[in-house]
């Protein structure tokens, strides 16, 4: 079940967020930005999406 | 934040209604084992019927979308990226929710209902409302999401 870190809202399977290494995952979140190169990336940017992954844009 | 050394551009992709999410994932993969220098795809729960490709030149957004299902088109001209913003940029929705704020409950059973704002929770984006139609005092807690601030009003 795919969850969203509600810090760096990268889409994880795991129990902890492969990025900031918290542990505040939400299973309820919606939209999604796929980010293949966050070096020359605007939306990632936007997102302060430093890593390439799958975040979403809203988590409650 | 590093500067960035390749000028991208942002192009919307018409595909099938219902099917942005799964479109996006498809093409990433493909992006990914084309080694397609795409550098994001962005696929809003708002927009219905389009996504965003991130690239540096629409040739390569049909070289992406070439063959793939649930994608109609490429759509002419690029789109700017102040466009974008609301949909990455989130503001808490407890914003501008105070207690006693007329609100209208936008979802759920009282949708359409005029409702008075008795207590915020910012952690938890809660807020618990009395709906005003109702004979009896009548508390209820819903997501921030659920109500929507009537603008100049206050009680």
């Amino acid at each position: 079940m795919p969850r969203a870190c509600r810090t760096c809202k990268i889409i994880t399977n795991e129990n902890v967020c492969p990025v900031c290494k918290g542990t505040e995952l939400s299973d309820d979140f919606s939209g999604l930005l796929v980010v293949l190169d966050p070096e020359n990336s605007l939306l990632a940017e936007k997102l302060e999406a430093k890593e390439a992954g799958n975040y979403a844009l809203k988590i409650r | 934040m590093s500067e960035r050394t390749v000028r991208t551009s942002l192009y919307a992709v018409k595909v099938t209604n219902g099917q942005e999410r799964t479109v996006a994932l498809m093409l990433s993969d493909k992006a990914k084992v084309e080694e397609l220098p795409i550098a994001a795809i962005l696929a809003p729960a708002e927009l219905k019927g389009y996504i965003i490709v991130e690239a540096e030149r629409p040739h390569i957004v049909d070289e992406l979308i070439r063959g793939m299902r649930h994608t109609r088109e490429r759509v002419q001209g690029t789109i700017s990226p102040d466009e974008v913003n609301h949909y990455i940029e989130t503001r808490p929705v407890v914003e501008g929710l105070e207690e006693g704020t007329l609100v209208e409950v936008i979802a759920g059973p009282f949708k359409g209902m005029q409702a008075r704002v008795v207590r915020v929770d910012v952690t938890k984006e809660e807020v618990t409302i009395e709906i005003l139609e109702a004979a009896f005092t009548l508390p209820i807690t819903v997501h921030a999401d659920y109500v929507r601030e009537l603008k100049g009003v206050k009680m």
